[in-house]
């Protein structure tokens, strides 16, 4: 898979995992690598990300003597996610007209 | 490779960069390692997980950058990795489980363990395997007398670094340091074929490099990510030297404090010895009320509150009169007492400087 293409469905996939409950680090990773690989280096900036842009919002959460940042999804991380499967729905129109014909 | 070194690593892989970033990275990996081993993983299979540090030191540098922080490359460290003899021996295990498998898994432990398995040359990345190619290949070179210069310049560089790793206490790499060292010493003493310019530049770099390390640690000792539960959050446990002008400071006010605690303790003493004798004479009213109540009892309590009044007042007084001719006797005792001490300290100088002065004029006159 292109590297950019890979990077832009992780960022979505993130946000998605974190629209069925909030979620740490290395739960995200576990979850998302069902569908997409993807390694703990590689959500890092993904993560700041969507922060820096207000997907999401940190908060800690004690367990076992330390302390956990849970990610929650915000409301423009959820309109995130309906826009870019607005735009999906382009890319599939472009995505049919290139494939007609081809395997025939 | 332990948590505790990876997150050595992972900081002074990360020094050019500001300390709230590299913070915010070492929170987020020691959580993900945490995380892993709360999974049943052990340290190191959960530190071989992660990407190369290579690679996560470059994503920390591109977002860093991506949010407008200032990156420094100029004060980028690299770490020597001192594991590289104990990879080559993995990556025999290695290579015959990538001949019976070609799983994802063993295709990324393969390339981690790859990526582990390297040193750097001038900050140019060499593999442990293709740096001993480059060692055996170079057997067919002439031994040159540069070359043995190269070789006594390793052996003096090592024995230089023992020597330091022994007066060295906060230095987490010194290990490290004489592993790389050793290896660098019996490459070249032993088969005296490596090239000698390589050489020059893997010690170089290695004796600059673990400078570079035992400054970043001289000064104190981490142990990243421990929760503070009093303040609930994560804090930083950093244990700084007491340095020697505290230790002065510290020295000279407990000379001053001695003096004037010992008066406290003798006032103290005389308060409580009053008070014994006032207990006492209120004893001697309590009795005579007891034996007589007449004239005569009368009396005898009058004079029983008196003593016992005086016996307040004196206690008060004896305490003050102590507490004052401590002090003064102190301060009495420690004026000569300096300016003794300052007589025998230039006395002392002054004798140095004319046993220095003899031995100069009779090398003068040799």
């Amino acid at each position: 898979m292109d590297i950019n293409l890979k990077r832009g469905l992780l960022e979505i996939g993130v946000l998605k995992i974190l629209v069925n409950g909030d979620s740490y680090g290395y739960q995200i990773v576990k979850d998302v690598s069902r569908y997409v690989e993807i390694q703990e280096s590689t959500l890092y900036p993904i993560l700041k990300r969507h922060e820096a842009s207000g997907f999401v919002t940190v908060y800690s959460v004690e367990y076992n003597g330390r302390l956990r940042k849970y990610f929650k999804i915000t409301r423009e991380g959820k309109r995130r996610i309906v826009s870019f499967l607005k735009e999906w729905e382009e890319v599939m129109e472009v995505y049919d007209f290139i494939k007609e014909g081809i395997y025939e | 490779m332990s948590k505790r070194r990876f997150i050595r690593e992972l900081r002074v892989s990360l020094s050019h960069l500001p300390k709230s970033e590299v913070d915010k990275a070492i929170s987020y990996y020691s959580e993900c390692i945490e995380d892993m081993l709360d999974d049943g993983m052990t340290e190191e299979e959960a530190v071989f997980s992660l990407d190369s540090m290579e690679n996560i030191v470059t994503t920390i540098e591109e977002i860093s950058a991506d949010n407008g922080v200032e990156v420094d490359y100029k004060k980028k460290i690299t770490p020597v990795d001192s594991e590289v003899v104990d990879d080559d021996k993995k990556s025999d295990g290695q290579r015959a489980s990538n001949v019976n498998s070609d799983s994802n898994d063993n295709r990324k432990n393969n390339t981690n363990n790859s990526n582990q398995n390297h040193q750097y040359i001038n900050g140019k990345r060499v593999d442990g395997g293709s740096l001993g190619r480059d060692i055996s290949s170079s057997v067919k070179i002439a031994v040159s007398s540069k070359m043995r210069a190269a070789a006594n310049k390793i052996t003096s560089i090592a024995t230089n670094m023992d020597n330091k790793q022994k007066s060295k206490k906060y230095n987490p790499y010194a290990s490290d340091s004489k592993d790389n060292y050793n290896e660098g010493k019996e490459s070249v003493s032993k088969n005296a074929k490596k090239d000698a310019s390589q050489a020059d530049n893997y010690s170089s770099y290695s004796e600059n490099d673990n400078k570079t390390m035992r400054r970043e640690y001289a000064d104190y000792e981490y142990e990243p990510s421990v929760y503070d539960k009093s303040k609930d959050k994560v804090r930083d446990v950093v244990t700084k030297k007491r340095s020697t002008t505290t230790n002065v400071i510290l020295g000279l006010t407990s000379i001053i404090w001695a003096p004037i605690l010992l008066a406290l303790i003798v006032a103290g003493s005389a308060v409580v010895f009053g008070l014994f004798i006032a207990a006492i004479a209120i004893s001697i009213s309590i009795v005579a009320i007891i034996v007589s109540l007449g004239v005569g009892g009368l009396i005898l309590i009058i004079q029983g509150v008196f003593v016992a009044c005086s016996g307040l007042v004196h206690s008060g007084i004896a305490s003050i009169g102590v507490g004052v001719a401590v002090i003064g006797l102190t301060l009495l005792i420690a004026k000569p007492m300096f300016f003794v001490s300052g007589k025998i300290f230039y006395g002392l100088l002054g004798l140095v400087k004319a046993g220095y002065n003899s031995i100069f004029r009779r090398r003068a006159r040799v």
